[in-house]
């Protein structure tokens, strides 16, 4: 009896701790469950983090310029830049309007051939200035100017590019083309609109976008 | 009141950006071909993606591997300036082309105009005396023929400066300008026509150059009375 009475007055207390055993259970089910939650969302934020870096990494050019990857660029510019051939490509382009102020003209002969590629480096942060040529917008003038005349093909030059450097001396744009294209474009062959779609594009998109898209 | 205020400043305030977007400038201008720049040449550009012509792609990737040869440049730059000064500031000129030496050691061009920069001083590096020990010798074909002929037309018109302006400086050349005169013109003098004409000299100037070399060699063999020590 007493051992039942025991049981009545144990079996209420034992009903009554139940709730309270599966209270605490849930509570810390629900602790584990905003721990991992949290886990999880630091997770998240550090994977964000690494693929925004990785972004702004590829924006900024940083493989490039780290030297981590590129391209063929090095074969040439390891060889000595023919200074014959710039002074009198340059010349040339001068008696056409071209202006030399600010402008670096290289011509790198090719690594296996009697072949050259020739960049110009327009840095408006050191009094460059624009070319009116033949209508032409500014950076397709400069192109023609420098790689579609006699000298430049005298010199071999098959490729011409220029890249432009803003009034902080940051760089905002490479342009490329073949000189094959820049006769077309001299002769009438194919229109300024096909020539530009045709250019090798390489922009500075942190500088560009702050240029380009929210200019003041 | 306030609210009234507000409705009249936003369209002022909006109005100080109205055509500022509009400016023209020459870095705009250049921006203009780039208005209907495709998706795909967006990432290519972010990405380094091939155009499908390699050479265009080393022109576009050049530029990352440019900074030495843009410094080396101003360095030379620098140095005619200081070279073209009267009287001439040889200490900039020379510090200036070491210094763009040690960014492009095997830059012929450079090494040719130390050479004749260090003549006009007085001294002569030998081993760079004749044009072929400024190309590089692991070099063959195209690369070592462009050095080679370059450095030789290269070097025939840095003399001349050299000797222009000696002799505005109202000095006798230098013994070593003299002695280098002597061996370039004799190797010019020596060419057959086929070479020269692949320098774009004719037979003319060779006999020129031949009469030049003469001359040299006999100013440099009187120190101090035809040439300057």
């Amino acid at each position: 009896m007493l051992s039942h009475s025991m049981v009545e007055v144990t079996k209420p207390a034992n009903k009554g701790t139940e709730p309270a055993k599966a209270a605490t259970g849930e509570a810390a089910k629900a602790k584990k469950k905003k721990g991992g939650c949290l886990k999880g969302f630091l997770l998240f934020l550090v994977v964000l983090l690494i693929l925004l870096g990785m972004v702004a990494a590829l924006a900024y050019r940083l493989p490039q310029k780290w030297g981590l990857w590129g391209g063929n660029g090095e074969e040439y510019t390891q060889n000595t830049p023919d200074p014959i051939a710039e002074e009198e490509i340059v010349a040339e382009a001068v008696s056409k309007g071209f202006r030399p102020e600010g402008v670096q003209v290289f011509v790198f002969p090719a690594p296996e051939s009697a072949d050259a590629i020739l960049l110009a480096s327009y840095d408006f942060s050191r009094g460059a200035q624009n070319s009116d040529f033949g209508g032409y917008n500014p950076a397709v003038a400069a192109l023609v100017l420098l790689g579609g005349g006699e000298k430049a093909k005298e010199h071999g030059v098959t490729h011409v590019g220029a890249e432009f450097l803003d009034e902080e001396g940051n760089r905002l744009l490479v342009i490329a083309s073949s000189t094959e294209d820049v006769r077309a474009l001299a002769s009438g062959q194919i229109t300024e609109e096909e020539f530009t779609k045709r250019l090798g594009k390489q922009i500075d998109y942190p500088n560009y976008l702050q240029r380009a898209v929210i200019p003041f | 009141m306030t609210s009234r205020r507000i409705t009249f400043a936003i369209p002022l305030v909006a109005l100080l950006f109205v055509g500022s977007g509009c400016e023209t400038s020459d870095v705009l201008d250049i921006l203009e071909i780039t208005h209907d720049i495709s998706p795909a040449e967006s990432a290519g550009g972010v990405f380094g993606v091939s155009t499908g012509d390699k050479a265009k792609d080393a022109v576009l990737d050049s530029v990352n591997t440019m900074n030495d040869i843009k410094k080396a440049k101003e360095l030379e730059d620098e140095a005619a300036e200081a070279l073209s000064k009267k009287p001439t500031d040889y200490e900039t000129a020379n510090k200036n082309l070491q210094a763009a030496l040690k960014l492009r050691p095997t830059d012929w061009s450079l090494k040719n105009q130390q050479m004749i920069t260090q003549a006009e001083l007085g001294g002569v590096t030998p081993t760079l005396n004749h044009p072929a020990h400024l190309c590089p010798e692991d070099e063959r074909g195209d690369v070592q023929n462009r050095c080679l002929f370059g450095s030789i037309k290269e070097r025939t018109a840095l003399l001349a400066a050299s000797v222009a302006r000696q002799k505005q400086n109202d000095q006798l050349i230098s013994c070593a300008t003299q002695e280098t005169m002597h061996r370039h013109y004799e190797f010019l003098g020596r060419l057959v026509p086929d070479e020269l004409a692949k320098l774009g000299y004719t037979e003319e100037q060779a006999e020129e150059f031949r009469l030049k070399a003469i001359a040299a060699e006999a100013a440099a063999k009187s120190p101090g009375v035809t040439c300057r020590r």
